[in-house]
């Protein structure tokens, strides 16, 4: 069983690493800028801190539920049934996510390599990384991300560097951009852009101890958050509002702008390779706990007989939107701006509730 | 070309519903009646989903 697989911080923070920070490289800074223009970087720090203190309150909340993820607390308050609804909010989450990042993975390949491939066979590539993932399990995965997400990080310090020289100052005036009202009220929904904090919600069984958890929630963020803001600020610092509007893949634009005299140019053919790599990893992870949300809620004994069904259905439910621009539309105007009640609302008042459930019978009993 | 690719898919297609259901079956056999339910809802949505984005949109 997966329970018997157990994994460290180090391991855990790659992950959340790896779930958290690569819509980086996809719409994000895009995103910000089109809540906070010129003030997009604000914006990106301002719903990193919203996070770190709901994480905080989450994980006062967790302490008592050592080694339990969501869906086992959601059985302790309401059984079977709402062990069961909350297993199917998930999936739902789960689906739909990764139908909008296995599409947006592929058009980003698309666009920066395989031009005149359709989109299907492009998108092949990535569904066979996720299938044959899936039946390794998630050790490998794990053991993976933990010696690639480093090097990941490191080629991202450097990709930020090389892109200092482009930045102008002058592009982020006026500091607070749009506006107060957008940058903290229409910026505060995008909290929902975090939501693969989920993901950390559902390792408990696999990280067991509750330091452990707090340590990879608090390290994680805090990488995370420097990534997506650093990436953000570089964005509009070299692309002037509203131009950093109407991007849809920013960090690859961002990249073809790196230059280093005649002999280096065009750096986003190194990138192809480390993105394709994020992209394995991030929809790999998902696509794995998508089977194990399914096995646990509905008490099967096995998930590799799903693996290609499961395939199936995530690759035809991503090629349902024509074109790149709807996927985009759906992700960050409809699914982003709703799912921070499924990841934040919910999982707070089911803590509390269930702690004060356990405090009545135990005070009742004694 | 595509006619060739039709038939693959057709037969992965099959192939995968069959498995499924299969697997739904014994899980039906063990008592999980939600379980193998939902498991046929997936065989289900793996055949259809496809054929919908495959044959009737392409």
């Amino acid at each position: 069983m997966n329970n018997n697989i157990t994994f460290g911080s180090h391991e855990a923070i790659c992950l959340m690493i790896t779930m958290i920070s690569t819509k980086a490289i996809l719409n994000f800074p895009s995103a910000m800028a089109k809540i906070g223009g010129p003030a997009a970087w604000i914006v990106a720090i301002y719903i990193s801190l919203l996070v770190i203190i709901a994480f905080y309150i989450v994980s006062k909340l967790y302490s008592k539920f050592e080694d339990k993820d969501i869906i086992d607390i959601g059985g302790i308050l309401g059984g079977k049934a709402l062990k069961i609804l909350l297993g199917v909010l998930i999936l739902i989450f789960l689906i739909a996510l990764l139908s909008f990042y296995l599409r947006s993975f592929s058009e980003e390949m698309k666009t920066m390599g395989f031009t005149i491939s359709p989109i299907g066979f492009v998108m092949l590539f990535f569904v066979f990384g996720m299938i044959i993932s899936a039946y390794v399990g998630i050790e490998a995965l794990i053991r993976f991300q933990a010696i690639i997400v480093p090097v990941t990080v490191i080629s991202f310090i450097l990709f930020i560097i090389a892109l200092i020289p482009s930045m102008s100052i002058d592009n982020i005036k006026p500091i607070l951009g749009l506006g107060s009202y957008n940058v903290f009220v229409k910026g505060a929904v995008r909290i929902s852009d975090f939501a693969e904090l989920i993901f950390l919600f559902l390792l408990p069984p696999f990280i067991k101890k509750t330091d452990v958890f707090n340590k990879t929630g608090f390290i994680g963020l805090v990488i995370c958050s420097l990534v997506l803001t650093s990436l953000t600020f570089s964005f509009v610092s070299i692309y002037p509002y509203p131009i950093s509007t109407g991007d849809l893949l920013p960090a690859y634009e961002l990249a073809r702008i790196i230059k280093f005299g005649r002999f280096f140019e065009r750096a986003e053919s190194i990138l192809v390779i480390t993105w394709a790599t994020i992209g394995f990893m991030y929809l790999s992870t998902a696509f794995y706990f998508l089977l194990h949300v399914f096995k646990k809620t509905f008490g099967l004994r096995y998930y590799e007989p799903l693996i290609l069904p499961f395939a199936l259905v995530i690759m035809s439910t991503s090629l349902i939107p024509e074109r790149l621009m709807n996927i985009i539309s759906l992700e960050s105007g409809i699914f982003r701006n709703f799912i921070w009640i499924i990841v934040f609302i919910l999982p707070v008042v089911l803590l509390i509730v269930t702690r004060a459930v356990r405090r009545e019978k135990s005070g009742n009993s004694s | 070309m595509i006619f060739i690719l039709r038939v693959i898919l057709a037969i992965i297609l099959l192939w995968v519903f069959i498995k499924t259901i299969s697997y739904g079956k014994w899980t039906w056999d063990k008592k999980n009646r939600l379980g193998a339910v939902m498991i046929f809802v997936v065989a289900l949505a793996a055949v259809i989903l496809p054929i919908y984005v495959f044959y009737i949109r392409y």
